[in-house]
């Protein structure tokens, strides 16, 4: 029992932690097809707002968490009118500018404030099983990042903003012929991007060493999630992070942490090769049948 | 083939610049400036798949790394045999594009196109580099060569002729061998381009299909420019090795793998002279905010990058050449 | 185009410095930015003040010290670039500088290649032994013969390490191995973790599973310091040690407690020794250094033990050129080896002939209940013993490599 609860706490921590690594990268770069190389920066910048609005307004976690995740939509926002809506339909330029906005961000933050900032305590307590302890806000991370998924499939699977959003993305020409205000949409999904990138950067605020590369952390991760959930991101993300997960943990568990790494970076490499539409592709491959 | 210089007039006279620059300046600058120029070819590699036929490669420092460890590892074991210098840099070059061609083999004929091609070459290079940096201990030696994990290798002999006593460490002949070999690369370069294989692989950008149903074998073309790309970053490995004397894993990291993309993109990935030049300019520029910028250096750095990405969408060096060639009749 | 190359141009022109011959040049290479910027600002700031306190006294062989420094920004090429230009252009007498080992190696070459003297001020995985090379920073044996021993006779004989999966965690994790067999004690287990991993609940099952009654950890950079929020919220509550922490990136200031409780570190300096310890040498001299450092630079937000490592290495390089009345690198380096000590802020450091290292005051620093620090414990002038026990004697046979314990000189 304990042996089995083991198995799915270690799992679900690295599921959450590559789910939610890659989730506002699924919107930028799996739907809008931007290179975004400063979504580490924008979990950056949410991890700062979080920590440092908590700190300076002495809010509750919670309500930091909430002003982390505004200011990265706010600042999302205004990098999307000044940089990023001449990069649509160029998505390869996209890696330098993003680049760029990756060492203005980081940078200032340091000379912002300074090398480090005082952490916060992780929230919650921790519970006992037998001979293992753990901690109870790891076990709401995974809970709540399957939650998010959930409701990021319905917001762009299920609602009408959904479909206009990826019909736009995927043909905008014919959106603009039938009236679809497509600067909007794109600016509104990216918003939306930035946005969720801020909920990781929150939500790990508390458990991570605050330092101006906290982003940096995520990006590997991130990227190779979305690649191998495929073309249609919300479908695949679950099984993909389900899989490297999987990966990770398991050769880990038998080897160390840094054969861990590297299995899981052979994994992308071979799913790419056998299943060039990610797990998406397979999926929906399967319905269909 | 006189046609063709004259609209090269550009080049030929900053080459003629480059070459003339010895006398000028002091042999720190001089040294500086091969350095700069050491980065040039992973540069021109990236220009040759990106620019000409549309592959993004973030894997060019996977190369990069395997020359300089190859080079590094066989010229330790051989140290002391006539020439070691010399063949440990051929045969380095030739694992390296042997390693291009199965990477290039495994992506060509494996199906895997557009941004897959990045993440791919990516998860390579950080495979190498995560392999790399664990290998400290005495376990992790090739022959009488300890790799030496995170820390790095030294103690490669220099290039050259150690009988001859001529080296190519520092100095004028280090400066002037970089340089010919720049041009002769260069030269080499334009006429690919405009060769059999140049031309059916600047059309595969646009469309592979009806390439391919003109009878032209595709992967069979990309796999060629792929391994020249990887070739390509392999003497820049071994001429930035051979130049510090030290390769570390580290070179062949997130942000080693980032760095050719966005100094090509930024210089004007279509233009390969364009590519050589705005490297040097890169390198030379962010070494000099370094020196002068202090902890504003990387922003301003950033900042540049953005700028030139927002307004200069085909690059910053090919838009200021353009416009000086279209100024100045006689270029 | 053209603009940019007439400009390059002129620029270099421009930068001609002209050689004053009536100050002694110290080239100084420190990240000032970047990832290690954290525990290296201190650093720049101790070099500073030492040269200050010396100029104020007239400095060395009536010449003033003059410091050209660069930031080389964490990254190990701008220290190849750097090293290259201090050396060429500047024309500096001596070099000082580098945080992490791979930086230090990167350009210890270079120094090497150019009989340049260099000063490593940093704690560090011991083993350099290079006729040009001075280390002032404490080394395993120093930090780990004393600590571990104290740990398994406070907490018990079962030994856990986790430690980064790089040169240095494998070093000290190799020493710590040692220094429990021959203490009688058990390696549990041992864990090595990639630079880049941020996520620690893994491990810290591992480690519930193998139930030490002591914690190595020997985690570096700023991902890795991840693992101490993750193990208190997680209540791993096991007694931690490492060589690292606290003495470097401060990080029981850092981090809100209850991370880093429970933890011991061993150190050859922290600016809490005099806050710590009432009376006696100790709080004299960390008072002073700490009254002399806060006069200069007010805002730092925590002098470090790397600092006191730089700041003696300015005062030992001064004597040294003080005492062979030049500053020819041969020369100095014999100066060096005559057994030149320095009282500094943690009291007397004194050059070994043989390793290049130095003698170090160790205390051992308590991380207790709301980050608190105590000091249960003073070792007195731990010397660097293991290089010159094991064949590496510069002093008389030249020698320009790096050995670990299971690769020793011959």
């Amino acid at each position: 029992m304990v042996f089995l609860f083991n198995i799915f706490y270690q799992f679900g921590d690295s599921l959450a932690f590559l789910l939610l690594a890659a989730i506002g990268l699924a919107v930028i770069f799996g739907m809008m097809k931007i290179i975004n190389l400063a979504h580490g920066e924008f979990i950056t910048v949410g991890a700062y707002g979080t920590v440092v609005s908590g700190k300076v307004f002495n809010l509750p976690l919670p309500i930091a968490m909430v002003f982390g995740v505004i200011i990265t939509v706010i600042f999302g926002l205004i990098l999307e009118k000044l940089i990023i809506r001449y990069l649509y339909g160029r998505p390869l330029d996209s890696v330098v500018a993003t680049w760029g906005i990756s060492l203005i961000v980081s940078q200032s933050f340091l000379v912002i404030f300074g090398p480090s900032y005082e952490g916060l305590q992780t929230p919650m307590g921790n519970f006992k099983l037998g001979e293992f302890s753990y901690s109870e806000y790891r076990v709401f991370l995974i809970i709540f990042a399957l939650l998010i998924l959930v409701l990021l499939y319905y917001l762009f699977m299920k609602t009408s903003f959904g479909t206009l959003a990826r019909a736009t993305i995927e043909n905008p020409n014919i959106s603009s012929s039938m009236g679809v205000n497509v600067q909007n949409v794109y600016t509104v999904t990216f918003a939306i991007g930035a946005g969720l990138a801020g909920v990781t950067g929150a939500l790990y605020a508390p458990t991570m060493t605050i330092v101006p590369s906290i982003g940096q952390a995520f990006i590997v991760s991130s990227f190779i999630t979305v690649v191998t959930a495929g073309a249609s991101p919300f479908v695949g993300l679950v099984p993909a992070a389900a899989f490297l997960g999987m990966v990770q943990t398991s050769v880990t568990f038998f080897y160390k942490s840094t054969i861990g790494l590297i299995a899981i970076l052979c994994a992308v490499i071979l799913i790419i090769r056998y299943l060039p539409q990610g797990f998406s592709g397979l999926i929906l491959k399967t319905r269909s049948k | 083939m006189i046609s063709n210089y004259k609209k090269k007039k550009f080049e030929i006279i900053v080459f003629s610049i480059l070459l003339l620059l010895p006398i000028f300046i002091d042999s720190y600058y001089l040294d500086n400036i091969s350095y700069f120029m050491c980065w040039t070819f992973i540069s021109l590699g990236l220009a040759v798949i990106w620019g000409m036929g549309g592959i993004l490669s973030f894997g060019q420092t996977a190369f990069f790394g395997l020359a300089g460890y190859g080079f590094s590892v066989i010229s330790i074991n051989f140290l002391g045999i006539a020439g070691v210098s010399i063949w440990s840099v051929v045969l380095s070059l030739i694992i390296t594009g042997i390693f291009g061609m199965i990477v290039g083999y495994f992506l060509f004929y494996g199906g895997i196109y557009d941004v897959f091609i990045g993440i791919v070459t990516l998860a390579i290079t950080l495979v190498l580099e995560t392999f790399m940096q664990q290998t400290a201990g005495p376990e992790y030696a090739i022959g009488s060569a300890r790799l030496n994990g995170f820390n790095g290798m030294q103690g490669m002999p220099t290039i050259g002729f150690e009988s001859l006593q001529f080296g190519l460490l520092e100095g004028v002949t280090q400066y002037y061998f970089i340089l010919l070999l720049a041009i002769i690369i260069l030269i080499s370069l334009y006429k690919f381009k405009q060769s059999k294989i140049g031309l059916v692989f600047l059309a595969t950008k646009e469309d592979r299909e009806r390439v391919s149903s003109l009878g032209h074998n595709v992967q069979k073309t990309q796999l060629i420019a792929f391994t020249i790309a990887s070739l390509l970053a392999g003497i820049s490995g071994i001429l930035y090795t051979n130049w510090g004397g030290y390769i570390t894993p580290d070179s062949m990291g997130l942000v080693s793998a980032a760095l050719p993309v966005v100094y090509v993109a930024a210089s004007g990935k279509k233009d390969f002279f364009s590519v050589f030049l705005g490297c040097i300019f890169f390198v030379w520029l962010s070494q000099t905010l370094a020196i002068n910028g202090k902890q504003f250096a990387i922003i301003v750095m950033g900042l540049i990058l953005v700028i030139s990405t927002r307004f200069f969408p085909d690059g910053i060096i090919l838009m200021l050449k353009n416009k000086l060639t279209e100024k100045i009749k006689w270029l | 185009m053209k603009k940019i190359v007439v400009f390059m141009l002129t620029s270099f022109l421009f930068i001609f410095s002209s050689v004053k011959a009536d100050t002694i040049k110290l080239g100084i290479l420190e990240d000032e930015t970047g990832n290690f910027a954290i525990a290296v600002v201190p650093k720049i700031h101790a070099y500073e003040l030492a040269v200050k306190e010396i100029n104020a006294n007239g400095g060395v062989l009536g010449k003033k010290l003059e410091i050209v420094r660069y930031d080389t920004q964490s990254d190990n090429r701008r220290f190849q670039e750097f090293a290259r230009r201090l050396i060429k252009k500047d024309k500096v007498d001596v070099v000082f500088g580098a945080f992490s080992s791979a930086s230090r190696e990167s350009i210890r070459g270079i120094m090497e290649k150019n009989k340049m003297l260099y000063f490593y001020n940093n704690q560090y995985e011991g083993g350099v032994c290079s006729k040009t090379t001075f280390m002032t920073g404490a080394v395993p044996e120093q930090q780990f013969s004393t600590l571990v021993p104290w740990m398994m006779e406070k907490y018990g004989k079962n030994v856990y390490t986790i430690a980064a999966d790089y040169n240095f965690g494998q070093i000290s994790a190799e020493w710590v191995r040692q220094i429990v067999k021959e203490n009688g004690g058990t390696m549990v287990g041992e864990e090595f973790i990639p630079l880049d991993v941020s996520q620690y609940s893994q491990t810290i099952q591992k480690i519930q599973k193998a139930k030490p009654d002591v914690l190595m950890t020997l985690l570096v950079g700023a991902k890795q310091a991840s693992f101490y929020e993750q193990q208190a919220s997680a209540g791993l509550k096991i007694p931690m040690a490492t060589s690292i922490n606290v003495g470097q990136a401060y990080e029981h200031k850092r981090f809100a407690p209850p991370a880093l409780e429970n933890m011991y570190v061993t150190v050859n300096y922290i600016e809490e020794v005099h806050d710590v310890i009432k009376s006696g040498e100790f709080h004299d001299k960390s008072k002073d250094y700490v009254k002399r450092f806060r006069a200069l630079y007010p805002d730092e937000p925590y002098i470090n033990m790397e600092s006191a490592n730089a700041y003696n290495a300015i005062y030992i390089y001064a004597k040294a050129v003080e005492k062979a009345g030049t500053t020819e690198t041969m020369k100095v380096v014999e100066a060096l080896e005559s057994g030149i000590s320095q009282d500094g802020p943690s009291g007397v450091v004194t050059m070994d002939p043989k390793s290049h290292h130095g003698s170090h005051t160790i205390f051992l620093i308590e991380v207790g209940k709301g980050h608190k620090v105590s000091i249960p414990k003073i070792w007195k002038d731990i010397k660097p013993y293991w290089l010159g026990e094991s064949g590496c004697d510069l002093a008389n046979k030249a020698d320009y490599s790096q050995y670990t314990p299971s690769n020793p000189p011959s």
